[in-house]
């Protein structure tokens, strides 16, 4: 449902090629024929006539055979041309798609949000003739789709990036801290919304949270995991939510706004250091793991559950640290690894390895003595657990005990997403093992949990969620 | 009403049939195909927000939904519902039987079939798909059916998934069942070839026939479902939806007839009139002021609440809206064409109606002046030849009085501004849509044969492909094998039973319909046995053992052939056949040799029969003093009850006559006697005495039972009784 990959590199080669998708015999034969995408044809074969417009074919079809109909009953299908099919063209029907703009005007005293687009399922629209899913994020584009926005705030959409949310890394992050940084600071917005992929939302909301500190104003990440081109999208609900927490709440902290169940009610807020994304179509993936989230959005109503958090305070200054080391590696141990995965990554100069470990904390024999000699070679070893929920206790076996002594950094309650993004940032600041491992086991940005309640381990075996 | 000559009117009818398939899963995921009566195990709510269409509009039906405020909740079952149908999971590989059925019907009905098969998204706004939107891919085109030497075309073929059942609709809140959605479905579109009401049942039935007779259907109620279109001769095509039965689609159709005739000839009035698309406006007058004091309750109440009333002058229309468009049936009212408009407005806006010129205005308890003023209001110019509006008028004298009512006529609407505007607009646009005829609309049928406004019919289907969704390739050869073991046409297969088989029509007629026929065949050839008892195991053994209460899906053809070879070899009787597959239905597991050695079914000597008949008669001697020869029915009863199965009713029949005629009295020996009921008693006193000691007298119920058990009915019910209850009340003192 995260739409397929790829559609929008087809329509925007759509004005070079006029045979886009097609390959091989099939391309040669329509050629031939003078036929090109949006061209009405007959196709005869067997005595049987097919009229239809020619579509647009995916790209990473291996197919070379069948040319794509739009028949008029509206159906699509695919005819299989051999050297006995004839094709008659008989005219064109171009694929245009129009997206209106509603203008909206701006409103005193509704406060300010950026809306920051990154690309990802929440900015896109589909295009209902080729079926590619294309981004969509003018101000007049949304407004139009979800037009209470303009009743909670002046929106000012940007889009800074269209990618595909695997396709983040850390100099987007930074490019994109600095963007929330020049809206806050130059055009004094009263909130930050950043509309981005869900995949790695997570990743993101972490770097963000380590990036900008002393927010004076919300941060607030949201996504969607059905497009808007569905009447069952959740994309408007987190919208509203979101941009509801970013002009009304009382926090200052990069947060996300995701459905919290499987019914269309509330939102749920989230720190991304203590989120992930645990399923990967459900509209309410996104949990806050070891503690309960941050809070819920429903109906204009914000209610935070969280204790201890930074408030909304405009004369806060905002202090934005950009430095960020991308030589860091996430490795997941099983059982049977091979120690060249830690080798590699020593002859690659790389400057931090994250492991997550099985149990409290381990890693197989073999592996000890390549993190030795990575750790000698002043690359900093973190270790995390691949439970996800509980902590680190790298001191009650004799395993962990080995690897405290070898230097392995424990990385506490801290999920292995989080400790990534937290090295890459400390290395970014120093290499000095000693200062990594102290800045680590610091709690920079609410990553870390010192008390872990009964409620941290809430993942609804045997009841209904929510 | 005189008949009606469809050749002279051009009556075009074709059909759309929807047919649950036999399959093991669901279309789109892995989930069993069944229907749940339980309560539900979970619920969701969920809101639809319309969405941009194709050219970036938002469909307008949609948005007036979206006004409504209306929320959906679905019931869902753990065992048949899945994240798919809570469309929480992209679909998962498409079910090949379900593909592998759409081409053989394709086949069978000379369809142009493809070779790469898209999926589609067709799209749903009222809740009834999870995620919005119906997947359907087409199997084929411009086929055929041959059906007394004329072809019917067949349009397309797409297999598709069922959507939810709508189980209630309750205020703001639509509940639909989760079970439903996704069962794979075909459906099959004709051309409008048929051109009598009756020729449009025949090819339904024959179609409904093909569809059964292949054996890949899914039975029972609610499994097929079909639409008729139709249109005449300057009208145009309205698709009649739930349609469900056969016999519907005659008076259906001529309803619908009637109606659109009656349309164009408001149409032809219209044109009399000289009333034109320039008369239509879309000025709409709030006129709240005028009947602020009204006595009219709704609106009262309307105003209260804060609604608004508007109005608006429609011209030259006045008489128009009080013609009947549908006739009144078995009793209730005719519907005039002011109704008609007021139910599409009312399925479109939600509002509960709209107040008419050609209306009563006294039976709304409007006062005159209120009427005044609002004409005065609208600028409305009285007809220049004032005349009493007859109260009870119907299309035949509609003629002779319009002639003199040219005036203008009014529409009043109650409700918020937004929809007050809205409902107004879809009146004024239908009225303009009069000047044309009859429009292009879905119709639901009712019971008595009129309809009723569901939606104005899409242009083209408003399709566009399934972005989760890869093209499926079929190979050649797929086709060439599926085209070789193609099922018989079902009409030709009857044809050769009436040959092959001495059967009646009516088992022939159901042995192909039930899907029954090569079965039933293959077992006729491979066992040898009597047709007429493979018919009847088949049509009427399964049938009463589901009647009974016992699941009958649970019997295979592999236990039925099992079931028939031991007939074949004469290792059991046709009576064992009911028993047997009783067995199958309560315990699946077992094969038809276990389920006869548990009902202990073996074929039994005739003496070991005529020693049960003197057991039984010696157990009844008081019986048959009493009623003699007559005790015979009751007698074969019990005897049958022992022996069902193993052996040929007619000859213990014969041999219970023989010996209830040889039979002479003699005295009863068989009452139990009082030192027996006595030793009995004292027996289960001493085996029971916790029993007794702990519930005192209240044991009597558990002992009793343990009494009777051992007396094996030899007994005096009520006096045994009284002598349990003295003895325990002795043994407890």
């Amino acid at each position: 449902m995260n739409n397929s990959k790829g559609e929008s590199k087809v329509e925007k080669e759509e004005g070079e090629d006029n045979l886009v998708g097609y390959k091989g015999y099939a391309r040669k034969k329509l050629e031939a024929a003078g036929a090109k995408i949006w061209d009405i044809i007959e196709i005869k074969k067997d005595k049987r006539i097919t009229r239809g417009i020619i579509l647009p074919r995916s790209e990473f079809e291996n197919d070379t055979r069948h040319v794509n109909l739009k028949l008029k009953s509206g159906y699509n299908v695919g005819l299989e041309l051999t050297d006995s099919t004839k094709i008659n063209i008989y005219g064109r029907e171009p694929g245009e798609y129009g997206f209106p703009e509603k203008e909206v005007a701006t409103v005193e005293e509704l406060p300010t949000i950026a809306l920051i687009g990154t690309g990802g399922t929440i900015a896109s629209r589909l295009n209902y003739r080729t079926g590619a899913v294309l981004p969509a994020f003018s101000p007049g584009e949304l407004f139009t789709a979800v037009p209470e926005l303009a009743e909670i705030c002046n929106l000012k959409p940007e889009m800074v990036y269209n990618l595909l949310s695997e396709d983040m890394n850390t100099d987007y992050w930074i490019e994109l801290a600095k963007n929330i940084s020049s809206k806050i600071n130059d055009e004094q917005v009263d909130g930050i919304l950043v509309a981005h992929g869900t995949d790695t939302m997570c990743f993101t909301g972490t770097a963000l949270s380590f990036l900008l500190q002393n927010l004076p104003v919300p941060v607030i990440l949201v996504g969607s995991q059905r497009s808007s081109d569905r009447p069952s999208s959740d994309s408007a609900i987190n919208l509203i939510n979101a941009v509801t927490c970013a002009a009304q709440a009382d926090v200052a902290e990069v947060l996300i706004c995701m459905m919290g169940s499987t019914d269309h009610t509330y939102d749920l807020l989230h720190r991304p250091a203590l989120a992930r994304k645990m399923h990967s179509s459900r509209r309410d993936a996104f949990k806050t793991i070891g503690t309960i989230p941050f809070g819920k959005v429903q109906n204009g109503n914000i209610t935070i559950s969280e204790k201890s958090y930074q408030k909304r305070d405009k004369n806060r200054e905002l202090k934005v640290d950009l430095k960020m080391d991308p030589k860091v590696a996430l490795i997941y141990h099983y059982p049977g690894i091979q120690p060249e995965l830690i080798e590699t990554l020593i002859d690659n100069k790389y400057h931090g390895i994250v492991l997550a470990g099985t149990g409290l904390g381990h890693i197989s024999e073999n592996l000890l003595e390549f993190v030795k000699r990575a750790i000698d070679e002043k690359i900093a070893v973190v270790m995390t657990v691949q439970t996800l929920w509980g902590f680190t206790g790298m001191q009650v076996y004799e395993r962990g005990r080995e690897e405290l002594a070898l230097g392995i950094i424990p990385g506490h309650n801290l999920l292995p997403e989080t400790a990534y993004v937290k090295l890459s940032w400390i290395l970014g600041h120093t290499r000095n093992l000693e200062e990594v491992k102290q800045q680590m086991q610091r709690n920079i940005a609410g990553e870390i949990i010192s008390r872990e309640t009964t409620k941290g381990y809430l993942i609804f075996q045997g009841s209904k969620a929510d | 009403m005189a008949a009606l000559n469809y050749k002279v009117l051009g009556l075009k009818c074709g059909l759309e049939i929807h047919q649950e398939l036999q399959t093991k899963r669901k279309l789109f995921c892995f989930c069993p195909p069944f229907l749940k009566t339980d309560e539900p195990d979970f619920y969701i709510r969920r809101n639809f927000r319309p969405v941009l269409g194709e050219m970036g509009k938002f469909d307008e039906a949609m948005l007036v939904e979206y006004q409504k405020g209306l929320s959906i909740i679905y019931e869902g079952y753990d065992d048949v519902c899945c994240t798919y149908e809570m469309d929480e999971t992209p679909p998962f590989k498409i079910s090949q039987a379900a593909i592998r059925i759409g081409i053989i019907i394709g086949l069978l009905l000379n369809l142009n079939l493809y070779n790469e098969l898209h999926v589609c998204r067709k799209n749903y706004l009222d809740g009834s798909v999870t995620c919005g939107f119906q997947r359907t891919l087409l199997i084929g085109s411009d086929g055929y059916l041959e059906v007394d030497d004329k072809r019917i075309g067949i349009t397309t073929i797409a297999i598709e998934e069922d959507a939810a059942r709508k189980i209630k609709e309750d205020g703001k809140t639509v509940t639909y069942r989760l079970d439903r959605l996704g069962i794979p479905l075909i459906e099959i579109v004709t051309e409008p070839d048929m051109n009598t009401p009756d020729e449009c049942m025949t090819i339904a039935y024959r179609l409904g026939q093909l569809l059964r007779s292949t054996g890949l259907m899914k039975r029972g109620l609610g499994t097929i479902r079909q639409d008729v279109n139709v249109s005449i001769e300057g009208g145009a095509r309205v698709e009649i939806k739930g349609v469900q039965k056969l016999e519907w689609i005659p008076p259906l159709i001529e309803s619908e007839v009637r109606r659109q005739l009656n349309l164009l000839k408001i149409r032809n009035e219209l044109i009399v009139r000289n009333f034109t698309k320039e008369d239509i406006s879309y000025e709409y007058l709030d006129v709240t002021q005028i009947f602020k004091k009204t006595s009219c309750k709704f609106m009262k109440e309307g105003i209260k609440s804060g609604q608004q009333v508007f109005a608006v002058k429609i011209p030259k229309i006045a008489g128009i809206l009080s013609t009947e468009v549908m006739p009144g049936k078995n009793g209730d009212a005719g519907i005039r064409f002011g109704k008609e408009i007021a139910q599409k407005v009312s399925a479109i806006s939600g509002i509960k109606g709209i107040i008419h010129s050609d209306e009563d205005m006294n039976t709304y308890e409007f006062k005159k002046t209120e009427i005044t003023a609002l004409k005065k209001a609208l600028k409305i110019e009285e007809p220049i030849k004032k005349k009493e509006k007859p109260k009870e008028k119907t299309t035949e004298t509609e003629g002779e009085n319009t002639e003199e009512e040219k005036g203008d006529a009014f529409i009043i609407v109650v409700a918020d501004e937004y929809v007050a505007k809205k409902a107004l607009e879809i009146t004024v646009n239908r009225i303009g849509m009069a000047i044309l005829g009859v429009p292009n609309e879905t119709r639901r049928a009712l019971e008595n044969f009129n309809t009723d406004f569901i939606r104005e019919l899409h242009g083209g289907a408003r399709l566009y492909p399934d972005t989760d969704s890869m093209p499926i390739r079929l190979n050649k050869d797929y086709f060439k094998e599926l085209n070789k073991d193609l099922p018989e046409l079902p009409w030709i297969m009857a044809d050769r039973f009436r040959e092959s088989y001495e059967l009646d029509d009516v088992t022939i007629e159901n042995l192909i319909l039930k899907g029954f026929a090569s079965f039933f065949e293959e077992s006729v050839k491979e066992f040898k046995i009597n047709p007429m008892l493979v018919a009847t195991t088949l049509l009427g053994t399964l049938k009463s053992i589901k009647r009974d209460g016992l699941n009958s899906d649970n019997i295979k053809y592999s236990h039925l052939r099992e079931l028939f070879e031991l007939i074949h070899k004469e290792e059991i009787a046709k009576e064992a056949i009911e028993p047997i597959l009783k067995v199958i239905a309560e315990t699946p597991s077992l094969s038809i040799n276990e389920a006869k050695d548990q009902l202990e079914l073996e074929a039994v000597s005739l003496a070991q029969v005529e020693k049960l008949i003197q057991d039984v008669i010696a157990k009844n001697e008081s019986l048959i003093k009493e009623k003699g020869e007559n005790a015979h029915k009751p007698l074969m009863g019990e005897i049958m009850k022992s022996l069902r199965g193993k052996i040929d009713g007619k000859v213990i029949a014969n041999k219970l006559k023989e010996a209830l005629e040889n039979y002479t009295p003699e005295e009863s020996a068989t009452q139990a006697s009082a030192r027996q009921i006595n030793r009995l008693i004292k027996e289960i006193f001493t085996d029971d005495e916790n029993i007794l000691k702990e519930k005192g007298e209240d044991a009597f119920d558990i002992l009793f039972i343990k009494l009777k058990k051992r007396l094996k009915g030899q007994f005096d019910e009520e006096k045994l009784a009284e002598k349990l209850r003295r003895d325990i009340k002795d043994f407890l003192k």
